[in-house]
C-alpha cells in the first residue's frame, strides 16, 4: 500500500515584505544615475523605477513630453532657461537608460490645446522630435531600439507604458488624448505632476487629472510620492518626539508671529498611476484600505 | 578679464534676536518611530490604539508646531481618542476636542488627564459632539478664538459587520464625507480670520481604484469658504538616506496582493498620509464667526472676557 500525499488545505502564499513598492520613493542620492543636461537626476530615477517596476524587457515604452508653459516653444536643447524653469522639457533623455533595460521605447511631444488644426495630424518639429497630434488614436513618434544594429521599426499601434509629465499651469493637453486607445489592456500610464502653492491659493493638478482620465476609461490605482531631494530627518523628528514641551514652546515663542505666514518648501512631485483595464467588480461591494 | 564679484557677508542678528527658521519640507518626516512607539511615547492609554482612524501623534505634533505658537487654541472637531488634543498640550497649545462617540469621549479626557499629570500645562476639554448634546451655547466662548483646526476624515475600520458593507446599505464614504463636512460646519464660527485648517487623509481604495478624495475634501472645505494653499506628505513609514521602511501590516499586505491580482499591477503599501491645508480668508465674514445662539443676542453672549483661556475652556467643559 503507498502511502497517499499528503493533501492538505492549499495555503495561499503571501508576498514577502520586498515585494511590493512603497507609495513613497525616494529618487535622490542615485550616483549611478546622474542625471543629463535637460533631465534632472531624480527625475530619471523616477522614470526608471516606473519602468522596472510596471514593464517587462521587451515592452513598448513611450515617453511622452508635455507641451511647454510657453505655448507654442517646445523643447529646445539650446534653450537653458527653459531647462531651469521646466525639468519635464528633458523627459526625452530618458530613452538611453531604458533601452539598457531592453525596453523599445518611443518618444513624442505632446502638442498643445491652442495649436489645434482640427483632426489632421501636425507637422513634425525638428529638434524634439515629431509632435502628437491630441486627436491621433496612436502615436507617430521617434523609435528606438534595444538592438542598436536594427533597424528602427514603426510605433506600435499600442504600448505597455506612457510615461508623461503634466505641469499645473497646462493641463488642457490631456483631455484630448485616446489614452485608452493608447494602452495595451494591461498598460500603464504614468503622469508626473505636483502642486503649485506659490501663489495666493493651492493650485493641485491631481483631481483634474483623475477626473479627465476617467472619462477616458482609464482608472487611477495608485499614488506615488517621489522625493526629490534628501529629508533633514534628525530637524523634523525633533518636533514630534524628541523635544521637551518647554523648550519646544520658547523657541515657538520667538521666532513665529502670528498669525504664522507658513509655506513649506516643495521637494517632492506626484506621481499619478493609471491603468486601462477595468478592474473585475467585487460582489460584496467592499471598500478596502491598503 | 573677468569681473568679481563681492557679495556682502551676512551678518549675525542683534543680540536677542535669532534667525527665521528656515521653511521645512513639504514632506514631514514623521514616521520614523511605529505607531506603537509613538502612543508609548506619551503615554497614551493602551486603548488608544484601537482608533484606527486617529491622527498619528507625530504628525499632530508637526502640524501644530508649524502652524501655531505657543498659547495657541487647537480644536479637533472630530477627536476621537484624542490624539491631536494631547499632542497639542505637550507643545504648549490648548486644544479643544468634539467627537460624537461616547466611548472616545472618555477615551480622550483619559488620554488629557494623563498628558496634564505628565506635566503638560495647558488646559484641554472634550465635548460631547452627538446630536442634541451640544449645543451652540457650548461653543459660545470659543468664537473665533480657534488657531488651528486639526483632523482627519475618518473611514469605516475594514473589520465592521459585513452588513455595514453590504451594497443595499448606504455607502461608508459619503457617510464619512458628510462627518467631515458636518465637523467643518461646527468648527466654521470658531475660526478667526488667518487661521488655518488641516485635514490629513489615508489612500482609501473601492474595487481596486483609488478614490479621490483628496479633490472631494477640497470641495467640501472650499463650499465652506477655506481657501486650499497646500498639500504636504505626511510619513508614516521610516525614512533612512535613501530608502523607505515601511510598516505595513499582514491585513494591508493582503489587500494589495488582492488588489494585484485584479489589477495586474503591483501596489504600493502605504507610506504615507496625504495632508491639506486650508486657511481662513483675511476677509471671513463676521456674521460667520458666530455661532446660532438659540438664546438670542448673539452679540452680547459671545463677548469673551479677556483673560487665560483657562477660564472659558473650563466654563464650555
Amino acid at each position: 500500500m503507498t502511502p497517499t500525499p499528503h493533501r492538505g488545505r492549499r495555503r495561499r502564499r503571501w508576498p514577502t515584505p520586498g515585494a511590493y513598492p512603497a507609495t513613497v520613493w525616494p529618487c535622490y542620492g542615485n550616483d549611478l544615475r546622474e542625471g543629463t543636461g535637460l533631465l534632472a537626476e531624480w527625475l530619471l530615477t523616477a522614470i526608471t523605477k516606473i519602468v522596472t517596476g510596471y514593464t517587462q524587457p521587451g515592452h513598448q515604452v513611450l515617453l511622452l513630453t508635455p507641451p511647454s508653459t510657453t505655448g507654442h516653444r517646445q523643447a529646445d536643447p539650446a534653450s537653458t532657461h527653459l531647462v531651469r524653469t521646466d525639468p519635464f522639457l528633458g523627459l526625452h533623455e530618458a530613452v538611453l537608460s531604458l533601452v539598457q533595460l531592453g525596453r523599445t521605447v518611443h518618444t513624442g511631444t505632446a502638442a498643445p490645446p491652442t495649436e489645434h488644426p482640427g483632426l489632421t495630424s501636425s507637422p513634425p518639429q525638428s529638434g524634439s522630435g515629431p509632435r502628437l497630434s491630441p486627436f491621433s488614436p496612436r502615436p507617430h513618434p521617434s523609435v528606438s531600439c534595444p538592438d542598436r544594429s536594427a533597424r528602427p521599426t514603426p510605433p506600435p499601434d499600442r504600448v505597455d507604458a506612457i510615461i508623461t509629465a503634466a505641469r499645473p499651469a497646462v493641463l488642457d493637453w490631456v483631455r484630448d488624448f485616446a489614452w485608452a486607445d493608447l494602452l495595451t489592456p494591461r498598460g500603464t500610464l504614468a503622469v508626473i505632476t505636483h502642486s503649485d502653492s506659490e501663489g495666493p491659493e493651492l493650485n493641485d493638478p491631481t483631481s483634474r487629472l483623475v477626473t479627465t482620465l476617467r472619462a477616458h476609461q482609464v482608472g487611477w490605482f495608485d499614488h506615488i510620492i517621489l522625493l526629490e531631494a534628501p529629508l533633514d530627518v534628525t530637524r523634523d523628528q525633533s518636533a514630534a518626539t524628541g523635544c521637551s514641551p518647554l523648550r519646544e514652546v520658547r523657541a515657538c515663542d520667538e521666532h513665529s508671529g502670528y498669525p504664522v505666514p507658513v509655506r513649506h518648501r516643495r521637494v517632492h512631485s506626484d506621481l499619478l498611476l493609471f491603468t486601462a483595464q477595468a478592474p473585475a467588480l467585487r460582489t460584496d461591494g467592499g471598500m478596502d484600505d491598503v | 578679464m573677468c569681473e568679481e564679484t563681492t557679495e556682502p557677508i551676512p551678518l549675525p542678528p542683534p543680540a536677542g534676536q535669532h534667525p527665521a527658521p528656515a521653511p521645512s519640507a513639504s514632506v514631514w518626516v514623521t514616521g520614523q518611530q511605529d505607531a506603537a512607539s509613538q502612543l508609548a511615547h506619551r503615554g497614551y492609554l493602551p486603548a488608544t490604539a484601537a482608533d484606527h482612524g486617529r491622527i498619528p501623534p507625530a504628525i499632530a505634533a508637526h502640524a501644530i508646531t508649524a502652524y501655531t505658537r505657543a498659547g495657541a487654541l487647537v480644536l479637533d472637531p472630530d477627536c476621537g481618542a484624542g490624539t491631536v488634543l494631547v499632542e497639542a498640550l505637550h507643545t504648549g497649545r490648548h486644544a479643544v476636542g468634539i467627537t460624537p462617540d461616547r466611548r472616545r469621549k472618555m477615551l480622550a479626557r483619559a488620554n488629557v488627564t494623563a498628558a496634564q499629570q505628565a506635566g503638560a500645562w495647558p488646559h484641554a476639554t472634550v465635548l460631547d459632539g452627538r446630536p442634541g448634546h451640544l449645543s451652540p451655547v457650548h461653543l459660545a466662548g470659543l468664537a473665533g478664538r480657534v488657531d488651528l483646526v486639526l483632523t482627519t476624515l475618518r473611514h469605516p475600520h475594514p473589520t465592521r459587520p459585513r452588513a455595514a458593507r453590504h451594497p443595499q446599505h448606504p455607502a461608508p464614504e459619503p457617510g464619512s464625507l458628510g462627518r467631515l463636512h458636518q465637523a467643518l460646519r461646527r468648527a466654521r464660527p470658531l475660526l478667526q480670520p488667518g487661521s488655518h485648517v488641516i485635514i490629513t487623509l489615508r489612500p482609501h481604495r473601492h474595487h481596486g481604484l483609488l478614490r479621490d478624495l483628496p479633490g472631494r475634501v477640497t470641495a467640501t472645505a472650499t463650499d465652506l469658504g477655506l481657501i486650499p494653499v497646500q498639500r504636504c506628505v505626511a510619513l508614516l513609514a521610516r525614512l533612512s538616506q535613501d530608502r523607505i521602511i515601511t510598516r505595513a501590516t499582514l491585513a494591508q499586505r493582503r489587500c494589495a496582493a488582492r488588489h494585484q491580482h485584479n489589477l495586474g499591477h503591483p501596489i504600493g503599501l502605504l507610506a504615507h498620509h496625504d495632508v491639506l491645508i486650508f486657511t481662513v480668508p483675511e476677509d471671513w465674514a463676521a456674521g460667520d464667526a458666530q455661532p446660532a445662539d438659540p438664546a438670542g443676542d448673539p452679540g452680547h453672549e459671545h463677548q469673551l472676557p479677556p483673560g487665560d483661556p483657562a477660564t472659558w475652556c473650563s466654563r464650555a467643559a
